[in-house]
């Protein structure tokens, strides 16, 4: 569109005042801007469990309609906004740790390699995606799936930048030997 | 590793998801060498970046529906709507603007008329006219009229205490011996 509409054209932290101030429009706009991207997080965090991904949405963008005081208008909105769905997915996993100690196994990627036959990378990556902890699959997503930058996850995650890329370094180094292994079993169950 | 290498991660990233190894130029391969050995774990890294970034392209996560953003913009209009009905608001409003012009009003009436100090006013009658002494043109004749007043005479000497003793007449005799002899009034 050569005419952008006027809200389109604000940052998110002028929207953000907006909605404080009762403007359903700038609501609007916000959830259009976010609503993809962090659904996609819920997704992936939620062990791709669309039905509760969409739950959380909702109740992030609830606690935007309710608390918009919570937000500091010095902060970047999308920093802000993926500490809290970072936040609301660590309760969930805290939960769900508990179940696990109340007698689920906790299966490790080797394991499930031995039970699954995987028959393709994709389906090798999206297992080593599951095995990943909390922490690591946030860093993880953040910066390859949703490319924020390093400040911004370390302050989405409160953990100190050298740390977030030394994280994301090994896991790049465990992700290409595991997929590289795979390769060559799958080279090597073809011939 | 050593601290500082961590810094020019970012590089490294952009470098392993945009060049081959062959491609690096000199100071980037010293760059490239400080996080990884050779080669092959360079085209692992390479090869697992693309990996990656394919399997996000194929496992999309598509939007959320309509009825997500419905049910948020209810919530929305819910939360900052007064929790009074509009009539309700309307009447409140009506009778504050009343009050505050009436208020206004007494105390601008107030202000403006200045406080007056009471006179008494009185009327006297001054005669302004001078009547010059006429003759009277009528000639009132005054007209005696006597009339009976009883005077109470009083003596000096008390009255005569004896019963009066009353006598028949000759005439009241003869009625009564006509009146004895018939028996009848």
């Amino acid at each position: 569109m050569f005419f952008k509409p006027k809200l389109a054209r604000l940052p998110d932290e002028e929207l953000m005042q907006k909605i404080h101030q009762g403007s359903e429009a700038a609501f609007t706009e916000l959830y259009t801007r976010y609503s993809t991207s962090l659904l996609r997080y819920f997704t992936r965090m939620l062990w791709n469990n669309r039905a509760m991904a969409e739950d959380f949405l909702h109740d992030l963008f609830l606690k935007i309609i309710h608390n918009p005081q919570q937000f500091d208008v010095n902060r970047k909105f999308s920093t802000w906004a993926y500490s809290v769905a970072h936040n609301m997915c660590k309760n969930e996993y805290r939960k769900k740790q508990n179940q696990r100690l109340d007698g689920i196994d906790i299966k490790h990627s080797r394991d499930l390699d031995r039970e699954l036959d995987l028959s393709s990378a994709n389906e090798k990556l999206t297992m080593l995606l599951e095995t990943l902890e909390e922490d690591d699959k946030t860093v993880f997503l953040l910066r390859y799936e949703e490319e924020l930058s390093i400040t911004q996850i370390s302050q989405i995650v409160f953990m100190p930048e050298g740390t977030v890329k030394s994280r994301l370094f090994y896991m790049r180094k465990q992700l290409a030997v595991e997929l590289s292994e795979f390769k060559v079993v799958l080279k090597e169950k073809s011939i | 590793m050593k601290e500082h290498v961590w810094n020019e991660y970012e590089v490294f990233e952009r470098l392993v998801s945009e060049k081959r190894y062959a491609e690096l130029s000199g100071d980037e391969l010293k760059l490239v060498n400080q996080f990884i050995t050779n080669e092959q774990e360079y085209d692992a890294f390479r090869m697992s970046g693309l990996d990656m970034k394919g399997w996000f392209r194929e496992n999309p996560v598509n939007g959320a529906t309509d009825k997500t953003l419905s049910g948020l913009k209810r919530e929305f209009k819910r939360a900052h709507q007064p929790h009074v009905s509009i009539a309700w608001w309307k009447v409140s409003i009506g009778y504050a603007v009343a009050a505050i012009v009436f208020g206004l009003g007494g105390w601008w009436l107030g202000q403006s008329e200045k406080p007056t100090t009471l006179t008494r006013i009185e009327q006297v009658l001054v005669p302004d006219t001078i009547y010059v002494a006429t003759k009277p043109d009528t000639v009132v004749r005054e007209k005696i009229i006597y009339r009976d007043k009883p005077v109470i005479l009083t003596t000096t000497n008390p009255p005569n205490e004896t019963p009066v003793t009353k006598g028949v007449s000759m005439k009241e005799k003869e009625e009564l011996d006509k009146l004895l002899v018939s028996g009848t009034e």
